[in-house]
């Protein structure tokens, strides 16, 4: 049997430890904005990037309709088909948009909003979101356009509740 | 058992044994390492004490020690960095800035820790970030997996992680180390002990701090996080440990042992997340006192041990990345003021069968009781809850056929009584029973073969009982204990002191798990509805190729199921995980150690969006260079992510970059 040196064993071993260096890590971020180095934007595990099919265990993935509501009145946007604009590396359209392509009430500044979701979950239910989203607020909120989830600017400082998945229902809400 | 001879400073012999005999059915101790003689091995788990001299067949893959020299060649600074590096259990960064531990597919609350014996966890939430908990005064960590014993307490649903601390050696002895990466961290560690006659002691000091985390080179600056130092990655620890320990006379030991351990951290945001988390851990402390008596005797062993525990934490969120201001809507001031105190009693009583068998009795009986305290915010109120744990378990061992077959049994029942919150309902007390069952056969001298099956439980944490999480969860005070039955298949094949291989399987499968379930709409409740399975293998090779080499390596590969039908993937449990340590040393004194991780593809689900997506899987390189001068001295580099490779164990949490650290160290006395 060969016998092996000193340095060829060391030899043998460092070539082992470097030649697997690895530039990246590949992540299928699961959402539409980018998720790392070397990162893809498509999800996986089952779920639709856009319209339907279900994931695996998390939140209801729809198509892109949204009910909005004023007083007495409805209309269904699907947001899929309104510009987008990038934040934080997805793309998002903006709440305002959203609002104003149902042409229920173009004067947002004097309504106040909630949102419900698939499961009818109000953030005003929650005591850290008991307000309604303002007038102020409303341009730093965005809504991903395939999973209807609600974004908001940091600047805001809003709580999590605020972040609404598969939003159902924008409602418009006078001011008192 | 050696002789050893009896001085007691200023008190005569007979009244010192008697003191000693009297507190025997009362003492505790903190320390099972204390316990044990400087020259004898030292207990730390029933699968490794030795019994008459009978050395008890290797384990397998269910139980792994990593020693403190191995430590020292890892070089790693935490015991959770530590125990990552071994196959079976993976851990990442998540956003408490924690490394919580996964073994075998089971997570950390699933797994019982405990340091010299004594449970150690976060009463509220059922689990210690042992990223924590430095690794300077750990003599060795030894995990036990599955279905390999139960008598360490309960609620290890999976197995357990058994962290032994340095006992007094003989003579005076005084260990420092100081280790720093330029600009970015410094560590810096003393211990001192000594013996004279019967009576020991211990003094350890540590400190640590960092100022921020590099990241790789090759980080893509992502919406929170623009790379470069790692945001808010600033950490500051101190800890101080003493012991004291008495050697009544040949059979019996007295151990007091008091440990504090304080800092404050910054917790490094989600990288991707849209809510970003501007989170700092403001006070995190950890205070622990106890008292053990040891008897030891060729046919019986007892070990009493009492303790209490201090936990406390201050979490505070701020209005964005100054961490300065606590106005905005998310922002809150959260406190955890939590407790334990508690004691066991465990028995190891050898007997005589016939005139070759010998049978093993080995019994752990023990209580314990938790409390919390918390509040969510400055003006929130103050939930309160606390719970009492009893456990009782025995297990017998017999020599079928000496040096042949090897069959074990035992029992362990358990009793949970949740003291009744001040509103709301009542929890109900439950009972759980393990029982558990294997049989080692040594066909051969170099091969052991042994298959166990156990049956465990863990009872619901006070946070899965009580929690609201600011009004998005209701409360469920009766939940019920989770269960688990785990299989194992072991096999090993040691022909030689130099060679070691272990292959084994494994099988768990876990019922009335907690879940988050939805109740309405908003509104989540934990509840015992889930199901899971962890199937897998395991093999590791310990090699010490030439007096030169030395090669550990190991494999895991995970199949974990969970849903009904347990066809649902689990996230964060990597399909494979493997690990190479390899050791040389080409001249006296110099060494060279290279260590490999892979983590294998793993799924998660994003916290924006719902939506499950993988991580691929990555390799991770670390390698150390050090050089004794002298046995009193030594000097090393180490470098952690060679490659300076850009992953994420945890989906939005990425590892540190390259960093390379210079150290010395020194050991005088004994």
């Amino acid at each position: 049997m060969k016998q092996w040196s000193k340095v060829q064993v060391v030899g043998v071993l460092i070539a082992l430890f470097a030649g697997a260096g690895c530039d990246g890590q590949e992540v299928n971020s699961g959402s539409s904005n980018g998720g790392g180095g070397g990162t893809s934007t498509t999800s996986s595990g089952g779920t639709g990037g856009t319209g339907g099919g279900t994931d695996t265990g998390g939140t209801q993935v729809g198509l892109a309709d949204v009910l909005l509501s004023y007083g007495g009145s409805s209309v269904t946007v699907d947001v899929a088909t309104l510009d987008t604009q990038m934040y934080k590396g997805a793309a998002v359209v903006p709440l305002t948009a959203v609002w104003a392509a149902g042409k229920l009430h173009d004067d947002t500044t004097t309504l106040q909003f909630d949102f419900e979701g698939d499961d009818g979950f109000h953030p005003s239910n929650k005591a850290n979101c008991a307000a309604y989203i303002t007038d102020a607020e409303l341009p730093k909120g965005y809504i991903l356009p395939d999973t209807r989830t609600l974004v908001w600017d940091d600047t805001l400082g809003l709580p999590g509740c605020y972040s609404v998945k598969a939003v159902a229902k924008i409602i418009g809400l006078d001011k008192k | 058992m050696r002789s050893r001879p009896f001085v007691a400073a200023g008190l005569p012999a007979g009244l010192a044994r008697g003191l000693a005999k009297g507190l025997a059915g009362g003492l505790a101790a903190l320390l099972g390492s204390a316990a044990a003689r400087a020259d004898e091995p030292v207990p730390t788990t029933p699968l490794e004490v030795s019994v008459k001299g009978t050395r008890r067949p290797d384990a397998g893959t269910v139980l792994a020690t990593v020693p403190a020299e191995r430590i020292e060649r890892l070089g790693t600074t935490s015991v959770a960095t530590t125990l990552e590096r071994m196959p079976s259990i993976t851990s990442g960064g998540g956003m408490r800035g924690e490394r919580i531990l996964n073994l075998r597919g089971f997570d950390q609350r699933q797994i019982a820790v405990f340091v010299d014996g004594v449970p150690v966890y976060v009463p509220y939430d059922g689990q210690l970030d042992l990223d924590k908990v430095p690794v300077d005064m750990v003599a060795r960590v030894a995990v036990v997996k599955g279905a390999a014993s139960l008598l360490y307490g309960p609620n290890g649903l999976g197995g357990a992680i058994h962290i032994v601390t340095r006992a007094p050696a003989e003579g005076l002895s005084l260990r420092t180390f100081t280790e720093a990466s330029p600009l970015s961290a410094a560590r810096s560690s003393m211990t001192a002990s000594g013996r004279a006659g019967p009576v020991g002691a211990l003094v350890h000091a540590s400190f640590e701090g960092v100022r921020f985390v590099p990241m790789s080179e090759s980080f893509a600056p992502a919406p929170n996080e623009d790379g470069g130092r790692r945001d808010n990655s600033d950490r500051l620890a101190g800890n101080l440990t003493g012991k004291v320990l008495w050697d009544v006379d040949e059979r019996h030991r007295i151990a007091l042992a008091a440990s504090h351990f304080e800092g404050r951290f910054g917790v490094p945001p989600a990288v991707h997340d849209f809510t970003v988390r501007d989170w700092r851990w403001t006070d995190w402390y950890s205070s622990s006192l106890g008292l053990s008596h040891t008897f030891q005797s060729p046919a019986l062993q007892t070990e009493e041990v009492v303790y209490v525990a201090k936990l406390g934490n201050t979490l505070d969120a701020y209005d964005d990345g100054r961490y300065a201001t606590q106005l905005k809507p998310k922002a809150f001031h959260s406190i955890y003021d939590e407790g334990a105190a508690g004691g066991f009693v465990r028995t190891t009583a050898t007997l005589p069968v016939g005139a070759e068998r010998t049978f093993v009795l080995r019994t752990w009986t023990g209580a314990k009781h938790d409390m919390h305290a918390g509040q969510a915010d400055r003006d929130a109120d103050t939930v309160r809850a606390s719970t009492n744990l009893l456990t009782t378990a025995a297990q017998g061992e017999l020599d079928v056929v000496p040096g042949w077959l090897l069959g074990s049994a035992g029992l362990e029942l358990d009793g949970e009584l949740p003291d009744a919150p001040s509103s709301g309902l009542a929890p109900r007390p439950a009972l759980g029973w393990g029982p558990m069952g294997s049989v080692t056969f040594t066909p051969a001298q170099a091969w052991t073969i042994t298959a166990g099956v156990a049956s465990r439980t863990r009872f619901p944490t006070l946070r899965e009982r009580f929690s609201t999480v600011f009004g998005t969860r209701d409360p469920n005070p009766l939940l019920r204990p989770e269960r688990a039955v785990n299989l194992s298949l072991d096999v090993v094949f040691k022909p030689s002191r130099s060679l070691r291989v272990a292959a084994g399987l494994f099988d768990s499968e876990l019922t009335d798990l907690i879940t988050s379930v939805f109740v309405a709409p908003g509104v989540d409740q934990m509840q015992n509805a889930a199901r899971a399975r962890y199937l897998g293998a395991e093999a590791e090779i310990g090699w010490t190729f030439a007096p030169w080499l030395d090669v550990l390596a190991g494999w895991m590969i995970l199949h974990a199921r969970g849903g009904d039908a347990l066809a649902q993937p689990l996230a964060y449990r990597p399909e494979h995980k493997g690990l190479v340590l390899a050791t040389v040393t080409p001249l006296a004194g110099l060494s060279l150690t290279g260590v490999m991780r892979y983590v294998g593809r793993q799924e998660f689900q994003n916290p924006d969006t719902g939506q499950w997506g993988h991580l691929g899987g990555f390799p991770m390189f670390d390698a150390r260079l050090a050089y004794a001068f002298s046995p009193a001295l030594r000097a090393w580099v180490r470098v952690t992510n060679l490659a300076d490779a850009d992953v994420e164990p945890r989906y939005s949490f990425p590892e540190a970059g390259r960093q390379v650290f210079v150290g010395i160290g020194s050991s005088t006395g004994s």
